[in-house]
This record gives structure tokens, C-alpha cells and sequence, in this order.
């Protein structure tokens, strides 16, 4: 009961001057938005980075140890051609289940022939390509399986070049070998891919006179869980022979991005927070003088210094909790429109930042209301009687 | 004679000016007498009240409330023995604007032990006002809200009522109702000391006492029709 009619205090005094209090609770509104926001998208971006990252392709590439340095793109000559033996794919079956690994994609790489025109050629699991690159755009359909050995996708360049379209039939040379394919689709990614010709890696070996080789494995890592570095050190150790490079200038780039845009925003939350505070301790200071002679009447009855600042730390309380809903609540909004404006998409919700703008915007309030409060224990109660 | 329920001895109470508002004051009130406090503005009325009431402390001298000397408590206990012992009555009645009359009672309630919505109500209805319990003090005419603010003195059930000027701001119809509560109260053993400036209401009172620049004085006796003694007043 006691409790009850406690409530029932806080309210009417809440209610009665909800206008002055509004002013209070869109300060802590602003100071727990920042909060809320720079939270959601710290937590929220390491995530979206990994994604975005999946979205550009592969993010480690392993390649033979003793193999060029270039290990990415449409090969420039013979010495990409290194070879790894296939039967690393079953050892990196193994490994990856320790792993954060999205997926991983093998690579043969060869020059063919179609007609008087030398194309690249790659042959790859189909559906472990699209699984790392889950970016690229395919006009017409995909190579149906990894053993599928009469389809073909070609790379855009090389169908405007050939004036070839989905459908078309086509036929393929590599030193002498001959294989006829039906283009399945067209592929359109803006990299060394446009290019290129794409095969299932077993078509790719036979035609090539290469079986059981590869020329690199393309590997897709979540670097929510682990740093990159340490899975390309878990699968240099677990492959002998391998050399596993990290795409670091683009891991690097947006993790400095990242850090800054934090930076940033939880400097402005830090400040915005301040301004939040001085503005409830304004108006609670104004409050307390307002109600001097009612709180002077509260200890005349009775009321003891404890109970006097329990009422105001709870008004405090109620009007960060208000403020930390609401800044909570545009915290995210305003997190989500930063990120599609820095980033192209929206970061993932989480619960923490929430949760943690509510509580900031409780304790800010209450912290700032301690010298108000102090004020209002400290009024005697005889002002009421004397007419002060 | 009973042991007093309210001693003063050789109060003085300086305020910073420095104001002389009680100078060497020393009063006994008996449990259930009526005293009246007359006097002109700033003769010290309420500073006496404030004494009395645990609101204040003397400066110099003792005051002692039911056997407990006030000069030695620490705050909380003076605000503990003025929740317990006290019941005050205000000319300005001094309600909670925002809340209801019987939400006003339940205050008082609240911060001596447990608000009872139901005894509240019944003290609302006891002073004349159970049609009134939901009404804000604003909806409430002057004499219903001195009606409200006495109900509230004696939730809590006190030995001491302290009534600073309570029929001040009311009319005469008001000012009627009002005593006649007083006089209920007087007759079930409450122990009153009313500050006043009319010497009618005075009249009420089982004994009058009058300050004059912070001194106790005797009482002017030209001012009370039929009242033929001063007021026992050792200062």
C-alpha cells in the first residue's frame, strides 16, 4: 500500500507538470539517441562488416607456398598456373569445421580457345562460387552441379566479344582438346570474372589435361568471431604447402571506418549526455524552488529527508527512463539511416545498445538531480508556517 | 495539576539580522487544555508555534514536548516526534494543489506509517466533506479546504493540535463550522494551541496568553468581553 500510494505521488506530481518535465525528458531523449546509436552501430557494423566483406568475395585466398605473387584476378600468364593438388579439399573439409568459415570455392585457371579468341578459362564448384561471391548479378541460370559437364556461364566482356547469349551452344580448345558447352547464363560482377569462362573444376581439369589440380582455393571467413589472421593462420598450419592470404586493404579500410564513426559519435554522445544532465539538473533545481513551500509542508508532516529525496530521485528516474525510451528508440532509427548512408545497408539489431541507452538515460537524470535533490532534503519545515 | 504536555523554559529564538522573535519565553500547557496565542504580527506567534511543533529549535532555553526535551534530538528524531505528537492546522491551509482531498489526508498517513484510502475516507466524512473526497483543493471553497487540512491533523491520531490562525481566511458561516470542530476536538481531550487574532475566537480557549515583541505579557483584558483575569503567564 505504501508503495502504491508512492507511485500514485509520482504520477500526479509527474502529470502536473508534464509540460516543464517534457523538456527534461527530450534533453535525456537526445543524450540516450547518441548513446543508443553509436552502441547499435559499433555492435551492429562489426557484423555488417563481415557481410559487406562476404558481399565483396572471398576474403582469403590460399594459394601453393612456392606459387607467383599475384594470386588474385584473371591470370597474366603461365606462371599463375601453379598447381595444388585437389586433394586439399578434402583436408580443408576437415579444418573448416573449426573454422568461421562461410564457404570455400577451388580455382583451376587455363587459356582456351574459342574459334580465333583466347579466354580465360575457370573451373570451379558452381555452387560454392555463388556462396563466397553472394554479390554477383547472373543474367539467365547457373551451372546446376559440380559434376554438370556440358554447362557454361560466361563472363559479360567475353559475350559481348563473342556475341554469344544465354542459350547459345559453345565450344572450347585447349591444346588440342575440344569440348562442346551451352552458355547457362551471363555473369556480370565488374571484376577480372567479366573475363572469364566459367566451368564445373572437373570439366575445367579434364579439358585442361590437369585432373586432381588446382590453381588457388577462394576462402569466405566471418570476422565477427575470430580476426581474419588468426583463421589464415589455422588453415597455413592445417595445409602444408599452402600460403593463405588475407584481402587486408579492405578489412583494414573498414575497420578504420569503423573505429572513426564510433570515435565520433561517442564523443557526441559524451557531449550531448553532458548538455542532457545540465538540462534536468536545470529543471529540477526550477521544480524544487517551485515547490519549496509543498516540500517544506511534506516534512512538517512528517516526512523525513530520505522520503523527500526518494520522491524526487523517482521523478528523476521516471523522466530518464521516458528520455531513454525514446532517445533509445531514435537512437536506432538514426543508427540504421548512418549506416545506409555510410555503409548501403542497414546494421542488425541488437538488444545491448537498448538496454544500455534506457539505463543511461536513468542514471544520467538521477546523477544530475543530486543537488536539486540535496536541495529539497535541506528545505526546513518551518517556511510552511512562517510564510516563506 | 497533570504534568505538562507542552514546557517552554526561558525560550529565546534569534534569527539572523539578527531578530529577537522569542525572548525568554517560559509557558506550561496542560494535556487537553486549550491555550490561545494572541499577539500583533511579528510578536512571535509563530515562532512559538514553530517551537512547539518541532519545526524549529530555540536558540537558547528548552522546550520539551510530552516529557521528550526537543533541544537534544538529532533532525530525524524531531521529525519522528512531530509525526507522532503533532497535528498542525494552517491559516493558509496548505494543501497539495495537485491532489485530491482525500489523497491530501493520505499524505499525511503515508509519511507516518501506511496510507488507508478507507480511513481517510471516514475522516473526510467526519469534518462535513464525503461528498468531496475526489475534489482537487481548487474545486474546494475555503472553508472546505480548512476542513480537508483538519482532518489531515488528526489522521494520525496526535496528542497535540497546533492551529495557526485556522479560522483567518474563512467566512463567518465557515469561521462557525470551523470552531465547532474545535470545540469537538477540545471535548475529546485534544490538547490545542491556536494562534488567533480575534479575540472572540479566543474566548473559545480555556486560556490566553499574548505576545508582545517576543515577550509573554499579560493578556489585555479590555479586548476579552467578560474575561476577567490575565492569562497565568510566568516569563
Amino acid at each position: 500500500m505504501r508503495f502504491r500510494f508512492f507511485l500514485r505521488l509520482v504520477q500526479r506530481s509527474l502529470a502536473n507538470r508534464i509540460g516543464k518535465w517534457l523538456t527534461a525528458v527530450l534533453a535525456v531523449a537526445m543524450g540516450a539517441s547518441m548513446v543508443s546509436a553509436a552502441l547499435t552501430l559499433a555492435v551492429g557494423m562489426r557484423a555488417k562488416m563481415s557481410q559487406t566483406l562476404r558481399a565483396y568475395g572471398a576474403n582469403i585466398l590460399l594459394v601453393p607456398a612456392a606459387g607467383p605473387g599475384r594470386a588474385q584476378g584473371t591470370p597474366g600468364g603461365e606462371q599463375l598456373f601453379a598447381n595444388m593438388p585437389d586433394s586439399l579439399l578434402a583436408r580443408l573439409g576437415e579444418v573448416s569445421r573449426g573454422l568461421p568459415l562461410v564457404g570455400y570455392a577451388p580455382l583451376l585457371y587455363a587459356m582456351a580457345e574459342i574459334g580465333s579468341h583466347r579466354v580465360a578459362l575457370v573451373g570451379t564448384w558452381p555452387d560454392a562460387m555463388r556462396q563466397v561471391n553472394p554479390g554477383w548479378r547472373v543474367e539467365g541460370g547457373w551451372i546446376k552441379g559440380r559434376d554438370e559437364a556440358e554447362e557454361a556461364v560466361l563472363g559479360t566482356s567475353v559475350a559481348q566479344k563473342l556475341g554469344l547469349t544465354v542459350g547459345a551452344p559453345l565450344t572450347l580448345s585447349v591444346q588440342g582438346r575440344t569440348r562442346s558447352f551451352r552458355v547457362v547464363g551471363i555473369l556480370s560482377t565488374g571484376g577480372s570474372e567479366d573475363e572469364q569462362v566459367l566451368l564445373t573444376l572437373h570439366a575445367a581439369q579434364e579439358l585442361a589435361g590437369r585432373a586432381g589440380q588446382l590453381s588457388l582455393i577462394q576462402v569466405s571467413a566471418l570476422a565477427t568471431d575470430r580476426p581474419t589472421e588468426d583463421v589464415t593462420r589455422a588453415l597455413e598450419a592445417a595445409l602444408p604447402g599452402v600460403v593463405a592470404r588475407t584481402q587486408l586493404r579492405l578489412v583494414m579500410a573498414e575497420e578504420r571506418l569503423l573505429a572513426r564513426l564510433s570515435l565520433l559519435l561517442g564523443l557526441m554522445a559524451g557531449l550531448v549526455l553532458v548538455a542532457s544532465g545540465l538540462g534536468v539538473a536545470a529543471t529540477m533545481t526550477t521544480s524544487v524552488l517551485e515547490r519549496t513551500r509543498d516540500i517544506g509542508l511534506m516534512k512538517a508532516l512528517g516526512a523525513g529527508r530520505t522520503r523527500v529525496g526518494r520522491l524526487f530521485l523517482a521523478e528523476a528516474g521516471a523522466i530518464g527512463l521516458a528520455g531513454g525510451l525514446a532517445g533509445a528508440g531514435a537512437g536506432v532509427l538514426l543508427a540504421q539511416a548512418i549506416a545506409r548512408s555510410v555503409f548501403g545497408a542497414a546494421v542488425p539489431l541488437t538488444p545491448s545498445p537498448v538496454l544500455v541507452s534506457i539505463g543511461m538515460g536513468v542514471v544520467i537524470a538521477s546523477l544530475a538531480s543530486l543537488i536539486p535533490v540535496r536541495r529539497a532534503t535541506s528545505i526546513e519545515p518551518g517556511v510552511v508556517l512562517r510564510g516563506e | 495539576m497533570h504534568e505538562p504536555i507542552i514546557s517552554m523554559v526561558n525560550v529565546t529564538k534569534v534569527f539572523s539580522g539578527p531578530v529577537v522573535a522569542l525572548d525568554e519565553v517560559t509557558l506550561e500547557i496542560g494535556p487537553g487544555e486549550w491555550v490561545a496565542v494572541m499577539g500583533a504580527s511579528g510578536s512571535g506567534k509563530t515562532t512559538l508555534l514553530n517551537l512547539v511543533g518541532c519545526l524549529d529549535r530555540p536558540t537558547r532555553g528548552r522546550v520539551v514536548l510530552d516529557g521528550t526535551d526537543v533541544g537534544q534530538l538529532r533532525e530525524g528524531q524531531l521529525t519522528e516526534l512531530r509525526r507522532e505528537k503533532v497535528g498542525l492546522i494552517f491559516q493558509q491551509f496548505h494543501l497539495i494543489p495537485y491532489l485530491t482531498a482525500v489523497e491530501n489526508i493520505m499524505l499525511a498517513q503515508y509519511f507516518h506509517s501506511l496510507a488507508d484510502e478507507a480511513e481517510a475516507r471516514e475522516a473526510l466524512a467526519r469534518v462535513g466533506l464525503g461528498d468531496r473526497l475526489h475534489h482537487l483543493p481548487s474545486q474546494l471553497s475555503g472553508g472546505e479546504q480548512q476542513r480537508v487540512c483538519i482532518a489531515r491533523a488528526l489522521i494520525n491520531q496526535p496528542r497535540i493540535l497546533l492551529a495557526d490562525e485556522p479560522t483567518g481566511n474563512l467566512d463567518e458561516a465557515n469561521e462557525l463550522t470551523v470552531m465547532e470542530i474545535f470545540q469537538r476536538l477540545h471535548k475529546d481531550g485534544h490538547t490545542i494551541v491556536m494562534v488567533t487574532h480575534d479575540p472572540h475566537i479566543g474566548m473559545l480557549a480555556d486560556r490566553r496568553i499574548e505576545l508582545d515583541h517576543g515577550r509573554l505579557v499579560p493578556v489585555h483584558t479590555h479586548d476579552l468581553a467578560g474575561e476577567s483575569s490575565a492569562a497565568t503567564v510566568r516569563s
